[in-house]
């Protein structure tokens, strides 16, 4: 099979405007396309539609989509063409590069001087967005060649430079002040001038094998690095993830008492990661790692807060909130990404399933069958009921009471969630495909109804927003049409696995 | 009593009958029919992607085949039985399982499921090909992988062993050792052994039996020596090419008009009679040749 870089090389010999514009969606994989086609349908959609809805506030409402927008253009869909650019360069091919540099130029005025001129068309501040929009641009394509830690702490860097800023001798203009806009503009091309010297050394240099100095990019993007396997990114695999762990990070397992007789720890150990029954010093260090990235996140909070007249308080709220992102962490992440490894591992066909497979004394297959969906449910249910459990007390707690509507939504998202992991664990063992485009589907609306409820919630908890028992029943209304796919997921992949003689089968193509 | 070892004795360790499969359309086995004698060591050959990986799989029972049945000692190989899982061990092409366990992990772990796991072996061959024990199998290279595979799989004493390119990731001094390994468990203990590959020297150093499957199909199946006896290259000057016999295994042009074929002798050793032809010559073929010849 041809490299992708090699038949874009062939459409894009002769380059026009089209193929310039289209040329960084060609270095998406389908996914990715439709993702990006989907949000981008959705925030500039909604810079327009909004328009007429939001009064004399339109121009901050219409700017901000608009600018989320070009981050994402700027963060995810430009970078890849590194890709195209690295690959032209391994496999000689003239052209790519000087199509890359006129499709970045191209964007650039789509991104920053098309939505100018139409902010300044119908009566809106169109310098300021102009610039705004460049100055976005700028901050994502650069954030997108850093390595990732550098990332966050670019990221962060405006908050604590907020906090220190009377003790130190530094003035930066804030919005409203005068040359305000002048001084973003220049922002804006020197940090232009830094991502483009980063963009010349990558592409120079290749990718480093090192994933701390790696860009963020390849973390984004699974189909960044092509056929680079030992690539570190969102879809690394926990092989990879075993290889590039240190030693003193790897779980000690702990195969006492497997065997015959003791069905689910043995499958415990056959499902790996988070599964694993660990030593109990592997399990206390496992702890200690955890609480050692919650003690840093806690300081950076009080280096956040310094200065703050009110400093006690807003600590509070940010630990607070911090603390739900934790739990939320533990929820979502400690409950899905097991599976979403079993999932990965098992699509192949030299994991352990037939080693499974062959493996005698692991009872009959209806009764393993049974042993192995409850081994593989209860971990994720559990991390999940004990994050809903959780989060329910904290918003109680928070609240000064019990009330319905947080229990009808925590109910909610209880059951949503373990609806989720039945289907995602069915799907795996009963070779069940969710298809790339319900996946797609799938995800912007839980990304659009994610985005509404973590913004209601939050204006709540801060006391910016009102707590309504509408409000709440109609975001579990949407919470609650997901599980119509669900459903059919779960009867699906359960129907499947009944079918299967025997529960190892590996999914073939 | 006696009625039952004599089936166990008998019954064909390995049988495929009919097996098909495809991948997203393309045919990867095309109606293969294949069984394995108690004791043989069975060399399965083939290009890349001619299905050998495919027919070991549908032969274990680790897929669902189109269509066809696969038997394992006598038993289907979709639904084994723990006493016929007891007797089989598999090492596939790229070994990935239990990458979080180390080596020592990984026996104690899989021994307690084998009545008649060798531990003392199993620590010795760890030692003697050197393989680390404290670091997990995840981080070992893809040879000191494979050898890990290989000595779980003989420390569970099989009697059947399924091997898939055993020999790709070895050096060729592992490669050799492995080699003897398979030739004396066949030898010692009987143990039938089925191997896939694709370097011929290999085969023509263990196997008993030689089966060469090509674009999903078996094209022959044969005792080692049979085949070198049994197959001929029979050499058609342009002249005669056209009176070529139909029937052969491969068959191909030369530019100059010529045409080389594959054919089989009969039970006296001789060709089809156009060999004794002028300017026609039959020439007997190694292994290798025939498999460049089939394969090209």
């Amino acid at each position: 099979m041809a490299h992708p870089a090699m038949s874009l090389a062939a459409r894009t010999r002769h380059g026009h405007l089209w193929q310039w514009l289209v040329l960084p969606w060609r270095a998406q994989d389908q996914g990715g396309q439709w993702f990006m086609l989907t949000i981008l349908a959705l925030t500039l959609g909604g810079a327009v539609l909004l328009k007429p809805l939001v009064g004399s506030g339109w121009p901050f409402i219409s700017g901000t989509l608009t600018g989320i927008a070009v981050i994402l253009i700027w963060l995810y869909l430009m970078p890849c063409c590194l890709r195209l650019t690295l690959a032209a360069r391994a496999l000689r091919l003239p052209g790519i590069t000087a199509q890359v540099y006129t499709s970045f130029a191209l964007y650039a005025v789509l991104t920053s001087v098309l939505p100018a001129i139409l902010f300044a068309l119908v009566g809106g501040p169109g310098l300021t967005v102009g610039v705004a929009c460049f100055f976005a641009a700028a901050c994502a394509f650069l954030l997108a060649l850093l390595p990732h830690y550098v990332c966050f702490a670019v990221c962060m860097a405006p908050a604590v430079l907020g906090s220190w800023m009377t003790p130190l001798p530094i003035w930066v203009p804030r919005p409203g002040d005068a040359g305000f806009l002048m001084a973003l503009g220049w922002a804006s091309v020197a940090l232009a001038c830094l991502a483009i010297a980063r963009w010349y050394r990558v592409s120079a240099g290749g990718i480093s094998d090192s994933r701390w100095r790696r860009p963020l990019i390849c973390n984004l993007s699974a189909t960044y690095l092509g056929n680079d396997r030992s690539a570190p990114t969102l879809h690394m695999d926990d092989m990879q993830l075993i290889r590039q762990r240190p030693n003193w990070l790897q779980p000690e397992v702990d195969v006492r008492h497997t065997g015959p007789r003791h069905l689910q720890r043995s499958l415990r150990v056959a499902l790996g990661t988070s599964w694993l029954p660990l030593t109990r010093r592997s399990y206390w260090r496992q702890v200690l790692y955890g609480m050692l990235v919650l003690a840093f996140s806690v300081a950076f909070v009080a280096l956040m807060t310094h200065g703050d007249p009110d400093g006690q308080r807003t600590l509070w709220h940010v630990l607070l909130a911090l603390a739900g992102g934790v739990m939320l962490a533990i929820g979502c992440l400690a409950s899905l990404s097991p599976l979403l490894g079993l999932h990965r591992r098992w699509s192949r066909t030299n994991a352990e399933l037939p080693l499974l497979a062959l493996l005698p004394h692991l009872d009959a297959p209806s009764r393993i069958k049974a042993t192995l969906l409850h081994v593989g449910l209860r971990l994720p249910i559990t991390r999940w009921l004990v994050w809903a459990a959780l989060a329910w007390i904290v918003a109680c707690w928070h609240h000064g009471s019990i009330t319905l509507g947080i229990t009808l939504t925590m109910a909610g998202l209880t059951l949503f969630g373990m609806l989720l992991i039945a289907a995602l664990l069915l799907g795996i063992v009963g070779h069940q495909h969710i298809t790339r485009s319900s996946m797609v589907v799938l995800t912007v609306y839980l990304f659009v109804l994610s985005l509404f409820s973590g913004g209601y919630a939050l204006a709540v908890l801060f006391g910016r927003m009102g707590f309504s028992l509408p409000g709440v029943l109609a975001l579990a209304f949407w919470w609650l049409l997901l599980l119509a796919p669900l459903g059919g997921f779960i009867v699906n992949g359960w129907r499947a696995w009944q079918g299967l003689p025997h529960p190892f089968l590996a999914r073939e193509g | 009593m006696n009625a039952v070892l004599d089936t166990s004795v008998t019954t064909a360790p390995l049988d495929a009958r009919g097996l098909t499969h495809c991948y997203e359309g393309s045919n990867a086995l095309k109606h293969v029919d294949l069984a394995l004698e108690p004791g043989s060591v069975l060399g399965l050959i083939g290009r890349n992607g001619a299905g050998k990986s495919t027919l070991i799989r549908a032969l274990l029972g680790l897929l669902i085949p189109l269509s066809g049945e696969a038997f394992v000692f006598g038993e289907p190989a979709l639904k084994l039985t723990d006493a016929v899982k007891e007797r089989i061990a598999y090492v596939p092409q790229q070994p990935e399982a239990l990458a979080w366990l180390t080596a020592e992990q990984m026996f104690d772990y899989l021994g307690r499921f084998y009545p008649r796991w060798d531990h003392g072996f199993a620590k010795s061959m760890l030692s003697r090909w050197q393989i680390p024990t404290n670091r997990v199998l995840g981080k070992l290279s893809p040879g000191e992988r494979q050898r890990v595979d290989l000595i779980r799989a003989l420390a569970s004493q099989p009697e059947l062993l399924v091997l898939d390119e055993p020999a790709a990731a070895l050096d060729p001094v592992a490669r050799r050792e492995l080699l003897r390994e398979i030739a004396m468990r066949a030898g010692e203990s009987g143990t039938t052994v089925l191997f896939s590959t694709h370097i011929v020297s290999d085969l023509e150093r263990v196997a008993s039996d030689v089966a060469f499957l090509h674009e999903g199909r078996l094209l022959l199946h044969c005792s080692v020596d049979e085949t070198k006896e049994r197959y001929a290259r029979l050499w058609l000057p342009a002249a005669l090419a056209n009176a070529a016999p139909e029937k052969a295994l491969s068959r191909r042009r030369h530019e100059d008009g010529s045409l080389s074929l594959v054919v089989q002798r009969d039970a006296a050793g001789l060709g089809p009679d156009i060999g004794k032809l002028p300017g026609a010559r039959l020439e007997a073929m190694g292994l290798e040749d025939l498999f460049v010849e089939v394969a090209e």
